[in-house]
């Protein structure tokens, strides 16, 4: 049914100050998608555990090792919508792509964090999610015209 | 080393796996039923259901309630153990369920509830164990949002400006409502305090400030909260022990003071066929931190033989420069690999080498802050829950209660489970206790001041006991200057609670 396994971790913090690095500023202000090159295609992406209408999901697309947590192919910020949220994402290049997501609960671009760094807003990611966070081996799933899914922290 | 200390942050509260080992699966409901029904003093150990979580009864009362104990007593303990077959091992497992006793007027009502944490209502929904626990490996892949993910509020209780505190170890306090234990959510008091850990032993100073720690990997939090129960300031340090296990501490006029037993609580390690099993770690040593109040990053590590400790009694500042510091101390972590295991499999552990008497004791620190040289003196007795007068919390105290267990009933040569209460002069030595009986489980008791009065034994001991005899859970009241002769009263509830840590009282 779907690509995406589920997290195996629940180092949670751990994977979302991976997480956080792996939405660089600019894609956490706005969704911005560069422009698709030649082979791009389209993924639906069916997102479990959304907090229904608050504030935005944040989501980074990466291609490979070498730019996941830097440079995302594309990212997009979308109002929440219902608990379970189906997103279109188009612009993804290869054969693989590794999502990684928070809720921007309180709209300011960034993934809230308590004093100890911990996150406060909660994360997904595709893949199975290692303790050491969403790293592009544990979070990349192939690009095979299935739904990808991503289940958020509870 | 971000990651690495946020890895040891949350590997506290979470249950995890690096390598996807082999998983230690939870035992099955059934598996120990046959025990339980042959061992009456552990079968209140079978736990209670989301069905049978809420309770509430007048109790039956023998003898004649003081007039002047009125308030209400709260006590809180891992309660539910089973979800969809599925048994944990540890004790410490259980989802927390508070018990209120009113008093007054003769009479004693009690409530139970249990703590509707996000991850009790999570596992309610999918009808199964979801999250890792203490001793237990939970194989599932629901993506946690940090440590209150995995947060049971099942140690102690506490009422404290007009709420009750469930608190845990590793992540927040849940706030109750005194009115009827209502869960009210996690307590934060700041919104970039959300999850930071809220230890289960805060000590309230006479001015009824309450002060806190709360441990995260490095990070060594503390708390501090006015008598209006409003945050006045959190200060963040450096445990000398990272990632060790960190449970309670004690306050005196000016100092804050840990002890940081030598245990890593590694929940990365694969668990093996059975439950998750602790270290002493090799040639690490006690520390006691000792910190100053106005400022943490002030402070002296005192050093002693490895002991495993749990619980203090209470610290004090003294003219000449020491602070002192009661605690109980055993030599090793038989208890907390073995015996609350065994409990949860119906079994005791009577006859068994970790079970012998002579382990688990009270012992008295004297820390030279000048020096940084420590003297210890140990106590007789087999004791934990550790208790001193409140009012007196952080100053000076001749008396420690602690629950006890002494060899003196046949088949019950097993310090898992207490069956005395026991006042110990830390001056003298002396010891004052009184036997429950051999079929009787004693749990924490404290020191409720009379009213008027000031001196330390002008107080009663409140505490309740497990009576196997009549599969009822017992409130017990005692007068401390006689505890030798035992309760004065009692309240019989009409059902068991399973067996519990720790609670406080407040008068009404």
């Amino acid at each position: 049914m779907t690509t995406a396994t589920a997290p195996r971790s629940t180092l949670v913090t751990a994977c979302a100050a991976v997480l956080c690095a792996a939405l660089p500023p600019a894609a956490q202000a706005q969704a911005q998608a560069t422009a698709p090159e030649p082979a791009a295609t389209c993924a639906s992406i069916e997102v479990h555990n959304v907090r229904p209408q608050q504030g935005q999901l944040m989501v980074a697309a990466y291609a490979d090792a070498d730019t996941f947590g830097k440079r995302p192919t594309v990212s997009l910020r979308v109002p929440a919508g219902e608990a379970t949220t189906t997103l279109q994402l188009c612009g993804l290049v290869g054969p693989v792509v590794a999502l990684t997501l928070f809720q921007d609960l309180d709209s300011d671009g960034k993934m809230g964090r308590n004093v100890l760094g911990m996150p406060s807003e909660p994360w997904g990611s595709s893949g199975s999610p290692g303790a050491f966070g969403p790293s592009w081996d544990t979070a990349k799933v192939t690009l095979d015209g299935k739904r990808l899914v991503v289940r958020m922290s509870q | 080393m971000q990651r690495r200390y946020l890895l040891t942050t949350i590997a506290a509260a979470a249950a995890s796996t690096l390598a996807a080992p082999a998983f230690a699966k939870p035992a099955r409901a059934d598996q120990f039923a046959d025990a339980f029904a042959r061992q009456p003093l552990l079968r209140a150990m079978k736990g209670v259901s989301d069905a049978t979580g809420d309770l509430q009864a007048d109790a039956s009362v023998r003898g004649r309630w003081p007039a002047g104990l009125r308030g209400r007593f709260y006590r809180n303990g891992p309660a539910l153990f089973e979800r969809g077959g599925e048994r944990y091992h540890h004790w410490f497992d259980g989802d927390g369920m508070v018990q209120q006793f009113t008093i007054g007027d003769g009479r004693i009502s009690h409530r139970g509830r249990l703590v509707r944490t996000a991850k009790l209502k999570l596992e309610q929904a999918e009808g199964r164990f979801v999250r890792g626990a203490f001793g237990t490996s939970i194989d599932d892949n629901t993506p946690a949002g940090g440590p209150d993910s995995f947060n049971t509020a099942n140690t102690n209780a506490v009422e404290h400006a007009g709420r009750v505190l469930a608190m845990w170890e590793g992540g927040s306090a849940y706030g109750m409502d005194p009115k009827d234990l209502s869960t009210l959510g996690p307590v934060t008091w700041r919104a970039d305090l959300a999850q930071v850990p809220f230890s289960a032993h805060p000590k309230i100073d006479a001015q009824g400030h309450l002060w806190n720690i709360g441990a995260a990997g490095k990070a060594l939090v503390v708390w501090h909260i006015d008598a209006q129960g409003a945050l006045v300031n959190v200060q963040i340090g450096e445990s000398p022990f990272p990632g060790g296990m960190v449970h309670d501490m004690a306050i005196t006029e000016r100092h804050i003071v840990v002890p940081l037993p030598p245990v890593q609580l590694d929940f990365n390690r694969p668990a093996g066929n059975g439950p998750r099993r602790f270290e002493m770690a090799p040639g690490e040593p006690l520390r006691v931190l000792v910190m100053e109040k106005a400022d943490i990053k002030r402070r002296r590590v005192f050093e002693l033989p490895a002991q495993m400790v749990f619980h203090v009694g209470n610290a004090w500042d003294t003219a000449d420069g020491q602070v002192m510091l009661s605690l109980v101390a055993s030599d090793d972590l038989w208890f907390l690999n073995e015996g609350a295991v065994a409990m949860m499999q119906g079994r005791l552990m009577s006859g068994t080498p970790g079970a012998a008497f002579g382990r688990v004791r009270n012992v008295a620190l004297a820390m030279d802050m000048r020096t940084g040289r420590v003297k210890s003196q140990a106590f007789k007795g087999d004791v934990e829950f550790p208790r001193v007068d409140p009012r007196l919390i952080g100053q000076r105290t001749r008396w420690l209660l602690n629950a006890a267990a002494w060899p003196l009933h046949a088949g019950r040569g097993d310090t898992t489970l207490l069956h005395g209460v026991q006042l110990t002069n830390t001056d003298t030595g002396r010891i004052r206790r009184y036997d429950y009986g051999a079929m009787l489980v004693v749990e924490e008791h404290i020191l409720v001041p009379k009213p008027g009065k000031t001196g330390e034994l002008d107080a009663w001991v409140l505490g309740t006991t497990f009576d196997a005899r009549r599969q009822a859970t017992v409130l017990n009241v005692l007068d401390a200057a006689r505890i030798e002769d035992g309760p004065i009263a009692q309240a019989v509830l009409p059902y068991m609670l399973p067996l519990g840590f720790h609670g406080n009282f407040t008068a009404a």
